[in-house]
């Protein structure tokens, strides 16, 4: 019987002893840049027939997120061999997302004025009809948020 | 579609592909804590921030992730020709990957020069910071995200060029699916910043 070599102890020889497979990385790269384009497609749509012929809703934006996940998995399932790593691995990835999400409910109090509810943010924006407005909760003031007028001042 | 398939126990994971994914882990904090912190602001500012995001260029962020998507292919594909022991193919795909990293950064540059130039950058001041408001926040953002995503490209492409370096007499070839594991995660951060920054306007 072959005696079975522990990649730790010969690391190289374990390397091509093919421990894990190899997916179809052509078929794989095709796949995320058919996604790409599609996750481009809605911008393209609005350059090439004027703006909002597909306005960006909520729908269409998570749509966009969605792939994004869609491609993120095929890369890590398929160029990362995650498919082929044992799922005690995966454990090791999540702490990290654990102590994201460990920092997020220790802060999530301080982010939300959760204590203090009377306290109020400086600035806020108020959508009255088409336009935004910005409201500085300490002097008052309410400034009309214009892109155009930031276009001009960059020089577009 | 799979070739000789096998899974392997935690114990045989080799520690050097462990400790690649422990450092992902650490990256997964920094990158994730970053972002939703953006993401916290950006539903606080929706509309101020879905306008300055038309300010961003779709054409260059689509063009550098078909250039980091791309780039990983060949990163990939130089661990499958490192696995069929053809080092030639191996360093050919290892090159395209470290010049692809590069014309990432080049038009991550160009794209950023012309900003900055204009007067958008950290901490922008003066008539843009008062008609953009609270909003301002959105480049900062946008500079630490993407920025710090071309340090860790930088960074990537160096790791590359040492194990290649490495391998070049036909040894220690499994760290080129090491290097490549790293290049694979700064490429699925691409995937994330891109939607989050160009097309979530």
């Amino acid at each position: 019987m072959q005696k079975r070599v522990l990649a730790n102890d010969e690391p190289e020889k374990a390397y091509q002893d093919n421990y894990h497979g190899h997916p179809q990385y052509g078929i794989i790269y095709k796949s995320l840049i058919f996604i790409m384009l599609v996750t481009i497609l809605p911008d393209m749509i609005n350059r090439i027939f004027g703006e909002k012929i597909l306005p960006a809703g909520t729908i269409l934006i998570l749509s966009i997120f969605l792939l994004s996940l869609i491609k993120a998995n095929l890369v890590l399932k398929n160029f990362m061999h995650v498919r082929f790593e044992p799922a005690m691995l995966l454990v090791t990835v999540f702490t990290g997302i654990f102590s994201l999400l460990l920092l997020f409910s220790l802060l999530w109090p301080d982010v939300t004025r959760l204590y203090d509810p009377n306290s109020q943010a400086t600035y806020e924006t108020q959508v009255i009809g088409q336009k935004t407005y910005i409201v500085n909760h300490k002097t008052g003031e309410m400034t009309l948020f214009e892109l155009q007028r930031i276009k001009e001042q960059l020089g577009h | 579609m799979i070739s000789d398939t096998k899974t392997v126990a935690f114990s045989e994971v080799p520690k050097g592909r462990l400790l690649i994914w422990l450092l992902i882990a650490g990256e997964i904090v920094i990158f994730g804590g970053a972002i939703v912190s953006y993401l916290l602001a950006r539903f606080r500012f929706l509309e101020i921030y879905n306008s300055l995001s038309s300010l961003t260029s779709v054409p260059y962020g689509a063009f550098n992730t078909v250039v980091l998507l791309t780039s990983s292919y060949f990163i990939v594909m130089a661990h499958h020709y490192a696995h069929q022991k053809k080092l030639e193919a191996m360093q050919l795909s290892m090159w395209i990957t470290v010049i692809l990293g590069g014309v990432f950064l080049i038009v991550k540059t160009a794209e950023w020069v012309p900003k900055l130039s204009s007067g958008i950058t950290m901490g922008i001041d003066g008539e843009l910071a008062v008609l953009m408001g609270p909003g301002a926040s959105f480049w900062d953002y946008y500079y630490f995200l993407t920025g710090m995503h071309a340090l860790h490209v930088i960074l990537g492409m160096v790791a590359i060029l040492l194990v290649m370096y490495n391998v070049r007499d036909g040894k220690h070839l499994h760290r080129v699916e090491m290097a490549g594991v790293y290049w694979h995660f700064v490429d699925i951060v691409w995937i994330f910043l891109f939607p989050l920054f160009y097309l979530s306007r």
